[in-house]
């Protein structure tokens, strides 16, 4: 009997102390999430609503995924658009049918408002935001000693254009994580001027996006055209050989003698006791 | 070959010449763990990786732990064997087979736990068909391997006395086709004076060897890790600290199971408290130089108040708080105190004092490889709640308890084909006072 309950204790020894690593003894707690609530008109005139929850952890932002978010027009008698459930990056995203009539105020804004309405995890969270809807036009035009980004803005008011003036305008090109600012203009009349520097990186033939941007801007948020060209340096992937460093095809010199003399050695006394594993059969022949 | 003492064939084979329904017991709870752990595993080839707790950031969970943790003890049982075997220690006789066994077993269960890790085990073939030796993975494969087979052959080695001594006794009931099978192992070995030598010298560098590459290969897992610039890994100490801690582990499971098999086969006349003082001792000694290494590391790290180590070291006292103080301080000082105060050294503390610190140093490869995974250099950032915090599922905890479950399955199975105990170490011993 002593020796089960010796296994028994030992069993009951683990799988206490495994239970307890393995569960989160932690009290139900409501977290509350922000929200991130941005406005985008894309270079294919899309009008898009995008909210982003998440918390705000020691390491960073953390998105929360599924969570559903309803998007309104109308602060005044609000108009439900959509609603729609947040990605794995707690995105969610809604985009707005180009025939839809949006309700403008008096001066000229559409009004959205982003809503999670919680639940027994997260605390309800919601954003507002008010939109100048902007039409940007962008052109490109190179000459010999320059490369011009053209470009013009104006709202609608009544019927009639009315010039973006004095606000800037952001020329980007994608790269891996992100859009990279490479230049800046600025609205006089509704036209700005911008010169598209000449030593931003394409890809092999040159090729390169270029984004002409309101970026976050506090009246028309996000408005992008955007135009394929070949404005880039061209970019060379060939990486210079270095011969026998630990990341090429053959390791260094030292690495190979070190460890040809190390494995000759073990495997030759493996030998050894092999021979004599013979040795001792044949003995016994002998001695017969 | 002929034994003087005729009683040590009765009482060291008991499972050779019948089956006790203990071991019908035991092997039946065993299977069935390890049954479970298929299911789970089967679940995971099915599904994916998706049903364990791994994620983009803690690619390595539990399952990497466990090789450690086996890989420990193998090189903990190759050089307690080993020194046991080339030191000739008076009191060895009743515990290098066990040694020599924790270090096969653990060798052949460890690598498991990688093939359970890697996502597309179809790629596997390409590690040896396209091998880079500059790369530490590489150097495992071929340090395990290299290991693997010394291990076998000094186990292979230390039972051919016994083998020769099974194919010759009368004393006891062989059914004949196992006869058959000590007569093919013992390989001619009937104690002459010439095959003595050989077999003893072939042993001895046998011993040396085993003790040099569990250094070696121990050293080389360790330098996975430390050759990493990963926060908490990037340490020049990892690889002594690696060896000390397998030692440390090793000795903690000879421990229990030196008791394990003591009540099993009733062996309390050759495994005596002397024994479990004397490996107790050895507990002790390694208990104090692992704490010493682990003060060591966790020292210069805080100290260095590096931004990621000082976020891991917080994180560790924080979120990993009951295992880091487990692993770090209830497993060293208990041991020590336990061993170290003559009033408390009963066999059944020193048992304890092992498996306290045999969980201790699970605790411990957990808490080096998990927190350093959920702490990466770059921030974490549009990552799911689960992609942060690694929580290991029931499949993992499964296949873990089946690591478990296997090595009990081999060692029952060692059972009933050699004795536990080595019958020739006894014999060669029983002048010396050894009991």
């Amino acid at each position: 009997m002593k020796l089960y309950k010796f296994v028994v204790s030992i069993i009951l020894t683990f799988t206490c102390f495994l239970s307890i690593i393995a569960q989160d003894v932690e009290e139900p707690e409501i977290l509350s999430p922000y929200i991130e609530f941005k406005y985008l008109k894309n270079t294919e005139e899309q009008r898009i609503l995008e909210a982003k929850i998440f918390l705000a952890g020691e390491l960073g932002l953390i998105p929360i995924e599924g969570l559903p978010v309803k998007f309104y027009t109308n602060l005044e008698a609000p108009e439900l658009l959509g609603d729609v459930l947040t990605d794995a990056k707690g995105i969610a995203r809604y985009i707005i049918p180009g025939d839809h009539v949006l309700p403008l105020d008096e001066d000229n804004n559409w009004w959205f408002y982003a809503e999670f309405e919680g639940n027994e995890q997260y605390e309800m969270t919601m954003e507002e935001l008010s939109i100048m809807d902007v039409n940007l036009n962008m052109r490109l035009d190179e000459t010999e000693d320059s490369r011009m980004i053209y470009l013009e803005a104006y709202t609608i008011k009544d019927t009639a254009k009315v010039p973006v003036s004095d606000e800037d305008i952001y020329i980007f090109v994608p790269r891996m994580f992100s859009l990279l600012q490479v230049a800046e203009g600025y609205f006089i009349d509704g036209e700005a001027e911008v010169e598209f520097p000449d030593d931003v990186p394409g890809d092999q033939e040159g090729n390169l996006t270029v984004i002409g941007r309101f970026n976050d801007h506090w009246q028309f948020g996000n408005v992008e055209k955007r135009i394929e060209t070949k404005w880039g340096v061209p970019a060379s992937h060939d990486v210079a050989e270095s011969h026998r460093a630990l990341w090429t095809q053959i390791a260094p010199r030292w690495m190979i003698i070190t460890l040809t003399i190390m494995l000759t050695g073990v495997w030759g006394h493996y030998l050894y006791a092999v021979i004599s594993m013979i040795r001792i059969k044949r003995n016994e022949k002998k001695s017969k | 070959m002929e034994l003087k003492n005729k009683s040590l064939i009765h009482e060291l084979t008991p499972e050779i010449v019948s089956t006790s329904r203990k071991w019908y017991f035991l092997f039946g709870l065993f299977v069935i763990i390890w049954a479970v752990g298929i299911y789970g595993l089967i679940q995971q080839i099915d599904k994916g990786h998706i049903v364990t707790g791994m994620r983009d950031n803690v690619v390595w969970g539990i399952y990497i732990v466990n090789f450690i943790f086996f890989m420990g003890l193998s090189y903990a049982g190759a050089l307690i064997s080993g020194v046991l075997h080339l030191f000739k220690s008076k009191w060895r006789a009743p515990v290098i087979r066990l040694a020599e066994l924790i270090t096969v077993i653990s060798l052949c269960i460890g690598p498991f736990f990688i093939f359970f890790c890697i996502g597309r085990l179809d790629r596997l073939p390409f590690l040896f068909a396209f091998p880079r030796i500059q790369s530490p993975i590489t150097w495992d494969v071929i340090a395990i391997l290299t290991d693997l087979v010394g291990c076998f052959i000094f186990l292979y080695l230390s039972l051919i006395e016994d083998f020769a001594i099974l194919r010759d006794t009368t004393d006891i009931n062989i059914k004949p086709w196992k006869k058959k099978v000590y007569n093919i192992l013992a390989l001619g070995y009937i104690g002459t004076e010439k095959q003595y030598k050989i077999l003893s010298q072939a042993k001895n560098i046998m011993a040396a060897m085993i003790i040099a590459i569990a250094i070696i290969v121990y050293s080389v897992l360790a330098w996975i890790f430390g050759v990493t610039l990963q926060p908490g890994w990037h340490s020049t100490i990892f690889g002594p600290y690696f060896v000390i801690a397998a030692v440390f582990s090793g000795t903690g499971l000879l421990i229990i199971l030196m008791q394990l098999f003591r009540k099993i086969y009733k062996l309390e006349k050759y495994i005596t408290k002397k024994h479990f003082v004397n490996v107790g001792v050895l507990l002790l000694i390694i208990a104090a130089f692992y704490g010493y290494f682990t003060f060591s590391d966790y020292l210069t790290k805080w100290y260095g108040s590096v931004k990621m180590d000082k976020i891991l070291i917080d994180k560790l006292f924080q979120d990993y708080y009951f295992m880091f103080i487990f692993a770090n301080y209830i497993g060293i000082l208990i041991p020590i105190i336990i061993v170290g105060i003559p009033k408390f050294r009963t066999i059944r503390n020193i048992v304890i004092a092992a498996v306290i610190a045999l969980i201790g140093l699970w605790f411990n490869r957990y808490i080096i490889v998990v927190p350093t995974l959920e702490t990466p250099f770059l921030p974490i950032q549009d990552f799911r709640m689960d992609f942060i915090k690694y929580s290991p599922t029931w499949i993992e905890w499964a296949l873990t308890a089946a690591g478990i479950s296997i090595f009990g399955i081999f060692l029952m199975l060692v059972s009933k084909l050699a004795p536990l105990v080595s019958i020739s170490e006894m014999e060669d011993s029983s002048g010396n006072e050894i009991l």
